[in-house]
């Protein structure tokens, strides 16, 4: 197949292309989920095909197949050059690439148990001892239980030299229960909420999870939200736990970074950015101890890998440095129009995608002390964790997060249980509240295998690593 | 693509050489281009030839899945093979219904030979005229337009056979000024010359235009006029939370409990129907069974949830033929969704409200924070109004709602007769027919900068 693509890159050069690369993607992924002890879904894709990607007259042309034989990886070559003419004929415009390094290379994921060599009934066993654990509690209706294992053999070539394969592994799963009683209905999910944590890893990090241990627990804690206290709304100190503090990352920093959408790529779909160009280096984006990088090199992430879809090496990016926006994601085209050179976020969700701009592991740099430290210095507030429903505006500002549950913080200790917390605010007023974040001993990348950009969609899986953080007059509840 | 007849004797080979008891093949063939422009160019442009082949097994009540892209004699003789050794080492689905045998769905018209010719530089043209009309407005516009062929066949070893071919074109345009502000505007259709991509931009630039400098105004109840992409996006999420059998088996959905109880105003009703070609028609589900029209809610009333085989077995019903792919296992959904229509143009519901907003459309709206009330949030976008005594006065910067929708649309005071399409924002076959709707103290709850 490298012989293909490497010949049809060849040939769109020499047909007048300032540019071309091919990737052929082979992908497996296996779903299992288990609900009240039945297997609900037993599930394994593949899918297997090549894209070819080309710069012709300034301008992007794609196509991509699931033939790939050696007539038809001809045909979608010639298929790519049309459509990227067709592009040049609507304004003007010319697509610069920055300069970089041919790289002949491979990479993979280190692994110490294949998940696709694990029997099926070692899997089940997990899932089935969580489903008994949660039900447990007899108000504990819907007791689910799910893991998922992906494995993605890619070849990249480009005109430029580039020879590249890459074997990314990645494993994780979760549990949640749902407490029905009187109408109400309460979800309480553990490692992480939305089918939990994922790790590039093998199956030693959906062990490590150890998803049985924590069954009863999650199942008595959902049962204790039936009857909990609503969450009260007010201005208070909020103290975030790592789960619900991924997605906040997720939202308000990770996306609104992506240059591609800072420059209106996405505009008429997901929304633009308000770190528009003028603002970095400048923007006061949070506090003085809000240190946050682009890290796709951090071991086990989930948007770790060798080298991005465009041949870009893996790499660590600054993207807030005490509290000053100082960073992007971008990708060969983007980063020339601010003078740089793309730091290797350029993800594609398989053959059939083009690569974009994606978050790889957004990580906000640990602080000091334990979670237990930062609630024994809290006189009053509200503990927060584990998400439940997301919203944000198009320009990435102002937010509202639903989830699971709370707890009252009074003199230092944990109080009521809260249900149904809410909290809202606008990006930079909130980072710049944060005044404490916990340390090493509490900093986890958090692994979310669901983040969607582009038309047609897409997919990437991203990672990212926080440690619980405190943030002052933060507005709880939602305004009656 | 791979044409009727090949699809056909791949299916039925397959399944004649399958070991399993029962075996259940779905095939998704598609070949999808998209232009996708921004800043006024094109700076994406994208085509995908590709199948999805799902593959679902009973050995017992032992059940295995597996799907593929590879759509030839060994690729899914391997996906069967492999679904009947994930079968054969799982526990039995003491539910499991049996596969359906379904007659003959209706032929439904859903292709255009217009859609499934149009080449990148008619695209690209198309685009060009959206561009050229932005730019005598002094605006930038950016967008996609998608033109998707596509056969949908499904074939079982109880002698279901159904095949459906289907096509769309898909514009949206989105005009944007110096300062951020937006308009857009979309259009849908089987056949992509109903799409007039100057018609589309002109509404957008006009949106953008109307837009500009918004006041800020202080969040609270307050009537709103919902345009019809505004009500589709809404729908959206009642589809994903509410409308399907399993979610109100699972005591997720608003109708858990409630069936026959009123539940939104009497000038309310939902219903799927498969076969209505105001929408998109699809006449089959990814069991194979015909669909039937469903009354979801009717005259506010809870009516019912649509279903799949396994959750009609559940209920002691037949199913109506929603099932969505067995790889997914989301359960049942409508397809085809419609809201009735009613007796007002837009322009009556804008003069009948004393002090209210017209909403052109919604962003990130969320409807998990309390699905059994359905207590959704999300933003406005691309255009948000005054109107003072019935009358349009000024853009207002963006807001943040969080509503119950059984409350909201409890309080609808008025629905239009025109309603447009839209397709389904999540992908896939599918589309939601809405009218503009006013509802009355609609709750807003925050504010944005812009």
């Amino acid at each position: 197949m490298k012989e293909l693509l490497k010949a049809a890159v060849e040939s769109l050069r020499a047909k007048g292309a300032e540019y071309a690369d091919a990737r052929c993607v082979r992908s497996l992924s296996e779903i299992l989920v288990m609900k009240n002890g039945e297997l609900e879904t037993a599930s394994v894709t593949d899918s297997e095909g090549f894209g070819i990607r080309v710069l012709n007259s300034g301008a992007w042309g794609f196509s991509s197949s699931s033939i790939a034989t050696p007539e038809n990886v001809s045909e979608v070559a010639g298929q790519a050059f049309e459509i990227a003419r067709a592009s040049a004929r609507v304004g003007k415009q010319k697509v610069l690439l920055d300069g970089q390094d041919a790289v002949v290379d491979t990479y993979e994921t280190p692994v110490e148990e294949d998940p696709f060599a694990v029997p099926l009934d070692d899997k089940l066993g997990i899932l089935s001892a969580s489903c008994a654990g949660m039900s447990k509690t007899p108000q504990v209706k819907i007791a689910t239980a799910s893991m998922m294992n992906f494995r993605t053999e890619k070849l990249f070539v480009s005109s430029e030299g580039s020879e590249i394969e890459q074997t990314i592994t990645e494993a994780g799963g979760g549990i949640a229960a749902t407490a029905m009683a009187g109408g109400e209905r309460q979800t309480r999910s553990y490692p992480a909420s939305f089918r939990g944590d994922y790790s590039t890893a093998g199956f030693e990090f959906t062990r490590g999870l150890d998803l049985a241990a924590h069954a009863e627990k999650t199942g008595r804690e959902a049962s204790k939200l039936l009857t909990a206290e609503e969450c009260p709304s007010r201005k208070t100190t909020l103290i975030i736990g790592g789960t619900q503090l991924a997605l906040q990352v997720h939202e308000s920093c990770g996306h609104p970074i992506e240059l591609d959408r800072v420059f209106g790529t996405e505009a008429s779909y997901a929304g633009t950015s308000f770190l528009t160009v003028d603002k970095l280096g400048d923007l006061k984006y949070g506090s003085d101890i809000v240190n946050i990088v682009a890290d796709a090199t951090s071991p086990g992430g989930l948007g770790t890998f060798g080298y991005d879809d465009e041949g870009v090496p893996a790499q660590c990016s600054e993207i807030v440095t005490e509290g000053v926006f100082t960073g992007y994601i971008m990708s060969r085209e983007t980063a020339p129009k601010i003078g740089l050179r793309s730091n290797g976020t350029m993800r594609a969700d398989g053959w059939n995608r083009i690569p974009l701009v994606r978050m790889t592991n957004i990580n906000v740099l640990p602080g000091e002390g334990t979670l237990e430290d930062l609630i024994a210095d809290t006189k009053e507030g509200i503990f927060i964790d584990s998400n439940k429903s997301w919203s944000i505006d198009q320009r990435r500002l102002n937010f509202q997060f639903g989830c699971e549950i709370a707890w009252e913080i009074k003199d230092g200790r944990l109080g009521r249980m809260y249900k149904n917390p809410v909290y809202t605010g606008i990006t930079p007023e909130f980072w710049g509240s944060c005044d404490a974040i916990t340390g090493p001993e509490e900093w986890h990348i958090w692994g979310i295998p669901s983040c969607g950009k582009g038309e047609p969609g897409q997919v990437a899986h991203v990672g990212h690593g926080v440690s619980p953080s405190r943030f002052r007059n933060v507005e709880v509840g939602v305004r009656k | 693509m791979i044409g009727r007849d090949e699809l056909t004797a791949l299916l039925t080979d397959a399944l004649a050489n399958s070991p399993a008891d029962e075996t259940e093949l779905v095939a998704y063939t598609h070949q999808t281009s998209l232009t996708r422009f921004a800043n006024s160019v094109i700076h994406q442009n994208v085509r995908e030839d590709n199948n999805y082949l799902i593959a679902r097994v009973a050995v017992g009540k032992r059940i295995g899945v597996t799907s593929t892209n590879r759509a030839d004699k060994e690729g899914l003789g391997k996906a069967i093979e492999r679904a009947t050794e994930i079968a054969k080492q799982s526990p039995e689905q003491h539910d499991y219904p049996g596969l359906p045998k379904a007659g003959p769905a209706p032929e439904v018209v859903a292709h255009s030979a217009v859609t499934a010719a149009m080449t990148p530089a008619e695209r690209a043209d198309a685009v060009g005229k959206a561009v050229d009309v932005a730019k005598a407005a002094d605006l930038t516009i950016s967008g996609a337009y998608r033109v998707a062929n596509i056969s949908l066949a499904v074939a079982n070893s109880k002698g279901t056979r159904q095949h459906y071919d289907a096509s769309d074109g898909f514009l949206s345009v989105f005009a944007m000024d110096d300062d951020g502000i937006s308009g857009s505007s979309t259009a849908y259709a089987v056949g992509v010359d109903d799409i007039d991509p100057e018609a589309v931009a002109t509404i957008a630039v006009d949106k953008c235009k109307a837009a500009a400098n918004p006041v800020a105004i202080e969040p609270g109840p307050i009537d709103v006029v919902l345009e019809p992409r505004a009500t589709s996006e809404i729908m959206e999420w009642l589809n994903f939370t509410a409308f399907g059998a399993k979610q109100v088996q699972e005591g997720q959905s608003f109708m858990t409990g409630r069936i026959g109880e009123k539940v939104m105003g009497d000038n309310v009703t939902i219903y799927d129907d498969g076969l209505d070609t105001a929408g998109i028609p699809i006449p089959f589900d990814y069991e194979g069974v015909p669909k039937r029209r469903v009354a979801i809610v009717e005259n506010g009333i809870a009516k019912g949830p649509v279903y799949d085989s396994q959750t009609a077995a559940k209920d002691g019903v037949e199913s109506t033929g929603h099932a969505g792919m067995a790889s997914f296992r989301a359960g049942p959904g409508p397809s085809n969704l419609f809201i009735a229509a009613g007796d007002s143009t837009a322009e009556d519901l804008v003069k009948s409200v004393k002090r209210g907003l017209l909403i052109t459309r919604f962003h990130y709206i969320n409807g998990l924070l309390d699905t059994r009330k359905a207590l959704f949030t999300g933003m406005t976008r691309d255009g948000t109004f005054l109107i003072e005594d019935g009358k349009i006065t000024t853009a207002v910067k963006n807001l943040r709602f969080t509503d119950s929708m059984l409350r909201a649309y409890s309080n609808v005071d008025g629905v239009s007769r025109d309603r447009e399409t839209a397709g389904r924002n999540w992908g896939g076959i599918g589309s939601v027919t809405a009218p503009t709707m006013l509802i009355r103290d609609f709750k807003f709850t925050g504010s944005t900068e812009f």
